[in-house]
Formats: C-alpha cells, sequence, structure tokens
C-alpha cells in the first residue's frame, strides 16, 4: 500500500472535466485507488468512479490522501500525481 | 420577508427539491431534449431562469458526457451563474431512455438537474446529491418510481437515515 498527500490547485478542483481525467486515468490500473479529502473529513472514496468522487466535495486548494494498493500502485500514484500537479487539463491556478 | 429558499450551505436535499421540480415519465427524444426538461423542472419551481437550461446544454456540448455519473442517471447542472437565483435540485424520469455517447452508462433514465449560486454550494449540494446516489438499490427505485410523491419519500427516507445514530 502506498499514499501520498497533494493539495488540488486546478480551478474545479475534482468536479467537472478533471474528475472525469482523474478517474478514467485510475481505472486503468488494477490496484484499488481511494481519495480522501483531507480538508472536509471526506472518505476515502474510490478513485475509479465519478460518482463516489463527487462525495468527496474536492474543491481548488484542498489537500487529499491519495492511496493505492495493487501491483501497480507505484505507476498508478505516479500517473495521479503527475495529472494533478499538471492542472488536470485547466489552466494552473495562479499562486 | 421574501422568502430566498435555501441557503448555499443548506444542501438538505429535500429543501432542495420541491414536488414542482419532479417530473415522471416525461418525453425525450434526445440528450438535449432530456437536459431541457431538466432545466424546465428547475424555473418551474423558480430556481434558475431558462438562460440557465442552455448553459447546461452547452457544458456537455462543451465538456463531453461525462455528467453521466452512474448507470442510467444523467446530472445535468453548469457552472454556478446569474441565472441560477438560489440552490436546487430537479428530478426527471423519461419515458424512453435516451443515449449521451457515454461509454458504460448509456443509455439514460433518469436526469438529475443541479443549480448552485456559488461554487461553495455547488459542491456540497453535489455532493449530497452523490450520496443519496451512490446506493445502487436506491438508484433502481429512483428510476422505476411511478409517482413525484414516491421520488419525494425516497428523499426524505435517505436523509432520516443519515441523520440517524449509526
Amino acid at each position: 500500500v502506498r499514499s501520498v498527500e497533494i493539495v488540488v490547485a486546478n480551478p474545479s478542483g475534482l468536479h467537472a472535466r478533471p474528475a472525469a481525467l482523474f478517474t478514467q486515468a485510475a481505472a486503468r490500473f488494477g490496484s484499488r485507488i481511494t481519495v480522501e479529502n483531507l480538508d472536509r473529513g471526506k472518505g476515502p472514496v474510490d478513485a475509479k468512479s465519478i460518482l463516489f468522487l463527487l462525495t468527496a466535495a474536492v474543491s481548488r486548494d484542498q489537500r487529499i490522501r491519495l492511496t493505492a494498493d495493487g501491483p501497480d500502485e507505484d505507476a498508478a500514484l505516479d500517473t495521479l500525481v503527475t495529472l494533478i500537479e499538471g492542472g488536470l487539463g485547466e489552466e494552473a491556478a495562479p499562486a | 420577508v421574501a422568502d430566498t429558499g435555501p441557503t448555499a450551505e443548506d444542501a438538505a436535499l429535500s429543501r432542495l427539491l420541491p414536488p414542482s421540480a419532479i417530473r415522471i415519465g416525461a418525453s425525450a427524444d434526445d440528450w438535449r431534449s432530456a437536459v431541457r426538461v431538466s432545466g424546465d423542472a428547475l424555473v418551474a419551481s423558480g430556481v434558475t431562469e431558462d438562460a440557465y437550461t442552455d448553459e447546461m446544454i452547452a457544458t456537455v456540448e462543451q465538456l463531453g458526457p461525462y455528467i453521466v455519473i452512474a448507470p442510467g442517471i444523467a446530472l445535468a447542472h453548469s457552472r454556478p451563474s446569474p441565472a441560477v437565483r438560489r440552490a436546487g435540485i430537479s428530478i426527471v424520469t423519461l419515458a424512453r431512455p435516451v443515449e449521451f455517447g457515454h461509454r458504460e452508462n448509456d443509455p439514460v433514465r433518469l436526469v438529475v438537474g443541479l443549480a448552485a449560486p456559488d461554487d461553495e454550494g455547488h459542491v456540497t449540494a453535489l455532493a449530497t446529491l452523490a450520496d443519496f446516489l451512490s446506493d445502487a438499490t436506491r438508484r433502481e427505485a429512483l428510476m422505476s418510481a411511478t409517482t413525484a410523491a414516491a421520488v419525494r419519500a425516497m428523499v426524505v427516507d435517505f436523509e432520516t437515515q443519515a441523520a440517524s445514530p449509526r
């Protein structure tokens, strides 16, 4: 099992198209992957389902914990962290 | 005192979903008309103006069918906008399912409309809705509901369960 904490900085947070991109990327891995919204205390929820991801209500600038458990857990976390750091297809938020 | 309806923070579904915002067995020929029925139900309950319905349709055109968030269920919504008067939800079941172009979750039998005047209200109302819809048994019951009263009863049951100690 591997975990990482990261701040979601893109404007929509884990909603709308960024949420769709995120769940699609997560679904490509065999590992079980969860998202916990540390700021709201919601989750962990299944990262591969947009419906469950929405229940975590991850807004811009909130901190999440990503956890992956399975044979490709390292690759899964690396991919998802890169995606979040890249703004999930949205303009990066100005600091 | 003017009734401004539920505040953005007050995401209680039963208050966001008045009976006037529920349509059972609506007719829609395609995804656009399905979203339009859902927007019309928001307009009918005083939550939005017609422009928001156009914005919901434009969102799908721009961002694709990700709004089909579970098998058979589309969550029609757009960003907070001046055409939103207050937070609200509509629920529409379709007489005939329509395709939204989603790989796994088509065809859609139920369209949930969501409007919120600000980002935080939007996110919290969305999360409450997603909680409500995350139960497969409840989704199935919702899609087969034959009366608006039955839909309302499901929402009230959900909130009663959520409020009671585990």
